[in-house]
């Protein structure tokens, strides 16, 4: 294959490929057109944005990210919960939430793919047929066992929540598994290694790749996510539920675009930097095995 | 099998038997409680009502009570006849558009084009940057932004997203907008996989790269497609399509989807317990109906499997 | 990688170590000679409390102190439910509360005897109950007592720009068939009918409101802006033409389920049974019809009026700017405080702009409801207030309760219901006059409304003061229940939607959806 020096493709000789450049090109520009621009305007101030809602602004506010950041807060019991609180709970939440639902498919996908009992079949049946059987408007269900088990607004009971294997974590997972080969365990296996440990010292470590893959993605949804704070977690606000709310918030100090805007960017800075630092991890270390298993 | 191969010592068999057991203990017991349990506990909410501070069974003349408002509902008023409307019209773009463009952009970046390291950036900001964020500054950007910009033309633009005309193209628009992020990764993940040795037989036949990419690439990663298709028919029952980001629970009737009404009958402000049955039964409905749908396009997907004669 | 992942780790610990320690005792100290005063801190801010606080604490020779607690989201009459034992608030001023319910948790403090005595000790010869509007008398006696006091009183109305109106001459001559064409012709007599009043030169029919609204067109202004995010503020306003054609009794009968009312063909006796016949007033099908004129021309409106990004403050920014921006607006629909609420953009327009752009220097007034052309409905004005449950209340477990009553006397007294008034431009329901220095300090639009609310003696009817119990336990069902219509089988609960969404959508067609209810009343109430 004829490669420019930098790695690409010299995409000249092929339409498909020309078009895909200029493809790509403008869904870049309409992406970040939006983001740019409310990047500008998180600095203007009230009167400035009216008069001029499209366009540098006369003097830079830097402070308006302070005011989204004194201003972001969700009351819990009487209580406003302001942003460090909320961050740390953000912590928690995404955290915890992440390593169970990496680590359960980490090891339902070991299972099942390296012990071949016929029940291993069954369970990635289960995934599959979890994943494609549509069950709708489970909500309310799922809200009162959530209140029977005592797990309603404790975190603990979330991360048990969002423990499951279900999903395509398990499906990255297994096929990772399925690239590694077991020879590896029998050189082990006949060093009387035990069971436990081929799994985490021989054979988790083969697929940490997909691993640090899947808990990355794992965390941005995690993180992100505001609907499962907002009707679980009653008591321990994140982040993602305080900005929703923010955009509602009425008080003239905060109710007016710069600033709300200011709140978005708040938000993402740190997932931004966070995925900057490890968007190479995520390309080509996942791939996903089909519905026959 | 591989484990039979190691054979030997029958302890050593039941040592092994013992630890799959331990492991799969855990992932089987939540999935007993979260799934199997939460589900059953559906289908006995829907024939229950909320009386009294606690949940019963309805009486046995009024026992599909449930059923009967939520079809009542669905024939009354056009609310629901619009939320169907709008989820088909949804799936149908997410399979007709946001698909392809998967698939093609993650075909692009597995080509190595010329800033691929930008675009994929790029591709999977979407995901990165929260769906609530992403909603807010489209929705300022589409009713401040953009009517700032085009006002120093003396152009008046139509309130995109609240104007009846064009509320839900613009949800649309948002959600191709945002749509991509994760399966990007997956699809040229999996793209990457693919044998150099075919890809080069490929060339030697004179291919170009779009007939690469129809007869090589998208055969040889149809497993991973079929799998999101089949799962995503439930979409059209599910999802809310980030009308709750945009609108709380005060969307209007004309771009409501089935997914968002069932979510704001639970979660909605004026929502209580007594909405619990009622979204129950609706989701039970639901279910019913997509089930053949979601089967019917498994068995597409397996027919038309490219490879299936191959192998 | 390992080494980044483990930093990440790291960091992420100590972040969360660090946050979670200081978020240690958060537990506030309780002094026994400070009381603890709950604000709704909304667009009436805490201005004027400060000041009639630290006249308290004169009065006592500081020997108490008052501490004012601003909240906003925390004092929402669910949280409250909850909160209020385990809150330091010894009292609170509330914008809104579900009366009843606090009084059957035991939470509201018995205050009829304050209430019944003299307030003599401040000059006075009459006592707090005797103040009270007559109109929401009953609503806050409850079996002959008191668990609380109204609070605020405040009106959604069409708010016009004087200056504007002024420039423009958008005022019908004398005759009421035209314009005048100079500020020095005669105005026609307005909706009151008596020359030399506020309202000289407004529209007084709805065929009068149309001609003005195709005139501002016509001379490139915008007639309208609202805010997009809170359709309640169009509603509002609609329910109070509805109050203004039917009166105070034809409307209050839907508070109070319970009265004769002649729906044209005979008089009917309402009750629980048949309340459900009340969707279908005449006045609904008057508000119907002005609802439609504003909606019978897009340029007749701000486009941003049905955005869910233009929150009332935004829509108050952008009629507050539209002059300054050569793009001007004319009316805006708000509640009586939205001047005091829009105080930081008036003040950002003078530093930026000028002062004439202050809020000392620009002059807004009520453009009151148009009555029909065919003379039918109340011919008097009825005002509507929408702020009809605010309370002053004191907190039943509250070691200070004494203290409690003592200051709410205080706030009672003319001199503070003045204060009050003086600084926010919201009336309060209690029978007191502003002095000539009062009404100098305030603002043009502010003196207007005083004039309308407390000094034409009009009759009041109150939103939100559900007399029927009916009415009171089924809150949810009644919430959208004015104008939830459906139409060709779509649904509708927004009038001002209905017309922009349905081209062929009239009033009598949204009217006669009006009665969908019917059917299932029997079913849900009986």
């Amino acid at each position: 294959m004829k490669r420019k020096k930098n790695g690409s493709v010299n995409i000249y000789k092929s339409p498909f490929l020309i078009t895909g450049f200029w493809l790509l090109a403008l869904y870049a520009l309409i992406l970040l057109a939006p983001m740019l621009w409310a990047f500008i305007t998180s600095f203007k101030d009230r009167l400035d944005f009216l008069d001029n809602p499209f366009g540098f602004p006369d003097k830079w506010h830097f402070s308006n990210y302070a005011t989204a950041f004194r201003n972001i807060y969700v009351p819990v019991s009487g209580q406003p919960v302001h942003m460090p609180i909320l961050l740390l709970n953000s912590i928690l939440y995404a955290v915890g939430c992440t390593l169970m639902h990496t680590l359960v498919p980490l090891v339902t996908a070991y299972a099942a793919e390296k012990y071949r009992y016929r029940f291993s079949n069954f369970v990635y049946a289960l995934v599959i047929v979890a994943l494609i059987i549509p069950i709708v408007g489970s909500l309310p269900s799922e809200i009162q066992i959530m209140r029977a088990l005592g797990f309603y607004d404790n975190i603990i009971g979330i991360w048990i929540l969002k423990g499951t294997f279900l999903g395509t974590n398990f499906l990255i997972l297994y096929a990772a598994f399925r690239s590694v080969p077991w020879e590896f365990a029998e050189a082990a296996q006949v060093d009387r290694a035990s069971q436990f440990r081929i799994m985490t010292q021989i054979m988790f470590p083969m697929v940490s790749k997909a691993v640090f893959a899947v808990a990355l993605l794992s965390f941005i949804a995690y993180w992100n996510e505001y609907t499962t704070a907002m009707i679980y977690l009653p008591s321990m606000p994140t982040v993602s539920y305080g900005l929703y709310r923010f955009q509602f918030a009425n008080t003239q100090e905060i109710n007016y675009v710069p600033i709300q805007v200011a709140g978005c960017m708040l938000m993402t800075i740190p997932l931004f930097v966070l995925f900057m630092a490890f968007h190479n991890r995520l390309m080509g270390n996942i791939a996903i095995g089909g519905l026959k298993g | 099998m591989r484990a039979r191969k190691l054979g030997g010592l029958k302890s050593s068999k039941r040592k092994r038997l013992i630890f799959y057991i331990c492991l799969l203990a855990y992932p089987l017991a939540h999935y007993a409680v979260f799934y199997i349990g939460v589900n059953i506990n559906s289908v006995l909410l829907a024939f229950k009502k909320f009386d009294g501070g606690e949940f019963s069974f309805l009486e046995a003349s009024n026992f599909f009570a449930n059923f009967s408002n939520f079809s009542g509902d669905l024939f009354k008023t056009s609310l629901l006849k619009y939320a169907a409307k709008n989820s088909l019209l949804m799936y149908g773009v997410s399979l007709l558009i946001v698909l392809p463009l998967n698939l093609m952009f993650s075909f692009f970046l597995y080509k190595k084009i010329p800033l691929k390291g930008f675009y994929r950036i790029v591709l999977f900001l979407p995901q990165i940057v929260s769906s609530i964020v992403m909603a807010m500054m489209f929705k300022y950007f589409v009713e401040r932004g953009l009517p700032g910009l085009f006002s120093k033309f003396n152009i008046e633009l139509p309130t995109l997203l609240t104007d009846v005309k064009t509320a839900f193209s613009t949800i649309i628009a948002y959600n191709i907008w945002a749509g991509f992020g994760t399966q990007i990764i997956i699809y040229s993940g999996a793209m990457s996989r693919i044998s150099e040795e075919l890809v080069e037989s490929g060339k030697l036949d004179g291919m170009n790269m779009f007939q690469e990419f129809i007869r090589i690439t998208l055969p040889l990663i149809y497993p991973t497609v079929s799998l999101f298709l089949v799962a995503g028919v439930a979409g059209i029952f599910t999802s809310q399509a980030a009308l709750y980001n945009f609108f709380g629970d005060e969307a209007q009737a004309n771009v409501s989807t089935l997914g968002y009404f069932l979510f704001v009958r639970v979660i909605g402000k004026s929502s209580t317990f007594n909405d619990y049955p009622y979204a129950a039964a609706a989701g039970l409905l639901f279910t019913a109906a997509a089930l053949p749908i979601t089967l019917g396009a498994k068995y597409l997907l397996d027919r038309f499997d490219p490879m299936r004669d191959a192998i | 990688m390992r080494k980044k992942v483990n930093l990440i780790l790291t960091a992420v610990l100590l972040v969360t170590f660090i946050l979670s320690s200081c978020n240690g005792s958060s537990s506030k100290k309780n002094d026994p000679n400070t009381l603890y005063v709950g604000n709704y801190f909304g667009a009436l801010g805490d201005g004027w409390l400060k000041e009639a606080a630290k006249g308290w604490e004169a009065l006592h020779d500081n020997e108490y102190k008052i501490e004012i607690i601003n909240e906003k989201d925390l004092y929402s009459s669910s949280t409250l439910a909850t909160t209020m034992p385990t809150n330091r608030e010894d009292m609170y001023l509330l914008t809104g509360l579900t009366y009843e319910t606090f009084i059957d948790k035991g939470y509201l403090h018995d205050i009829t005897d304050i209430v019944t005595t003299e307030l003599s000790e401040y000059g006075e010869t009459r006592t707090i109950e005797e103040k009270i509007f007559p109109q929401v008398r009953d609503y806050y006696n409850q079996e002959d007592k008191y668990y609380a006091l109204p609070f605020h009183m405040a009106f959604t109305t069409i708010v016009y720009d004087i200056d504007l109106f002024d420039e423009y001459n958008f005022y019908f001559n004398y005759s009421g068939a035209g314009f005048i064409t100079q500020a020095s012709q005669k105005k026609s007599v307005g909706p009151d009918g008596v020359e030399g009043t506020d309202d000289d030169g407004l529209p007084a029919t709805l065929s009068q409101f149309k001609q003005l609204l195709a005139e501002m067109r016509k001379k490139g202004v915008k007639p309208f802006t609202w805010t997009g995010q809170y359709p309640h503020y169009r509603k509002r306003w609609l329910a109070s033409a509805w109050v203004d054609y039917e009166g105070a009794y034809g409307y209050n009968l839907n508070n109070n389920f319970s009265g004769a009312y002649n729906f044209g063909d005979g008089s009917v006796t309402i009750n629980n049974s048949n309340a459900y016949l009340l969707q279908k007033q005449p006045g609904k099908l008057y508000a119907l019809e002005l609802a439609a004129s504003i909606m019978d021309d897009p340029d007749y409106y701000s486009s941003f009026g049905f955005t869910t990004s233009q929150s009332h403050l935004s829509a108050q920014d952008e009629f507050l700017m539209s002059r300054q921006r050569n793009q001007p607006i004319g009316m805006i629909i708000e509640n009586t405080w939205w001047e005091s609420e829009a105080t930081g953009t008036f003040n950002d327009m003078s530093v930026k702009y000028g002062d004439k752009w202050s809020k000392a220097n620009r002059r807004f007034g009520m453009l009151p409801i148009p009555k029909p052309d065919d003379g039918s409905g109340a011919e008097e004005m009825t005002l509507m207030c929408t702020g009809g449950d605010s309370v002053v209340c004191i907190y039943s477990g509250s070691p200070k309760t004494a203290l409690a009553e003592d200051f709410v006397r205080y706030l009672h007294s003319d001199e503070i219901l003045r204060l009050f008034h003086r600084y926010t431009g919201v009336a309060r329901a209690f029978d007191y006059d502003l002095t000539a220095s009062d009404l100098a300090q305030m603002t043009e639009y502010t003196k207007i409304m005083y004039n309308y609310t407390n000094n034409l003696n009009l009759p009041i009817v109150f939103y939100n003061m559900f007399e029927s119990e009916l009415r009171r336990n089924n809150y949810s069902y009644f919430l959208e229940w004015s104008w939830n219509t459906t139409v060709n089988s779509v649904p509708y609960d927004d009038p001002f939607i209905a017309f922009r969404n349905m081209a062929s959508m009239t009033p009598q067609k949204y009217f006669d959806g009006l009665s969908a209810p019917y059917s299932d009343w029997g079913n849900r109430f009986l």
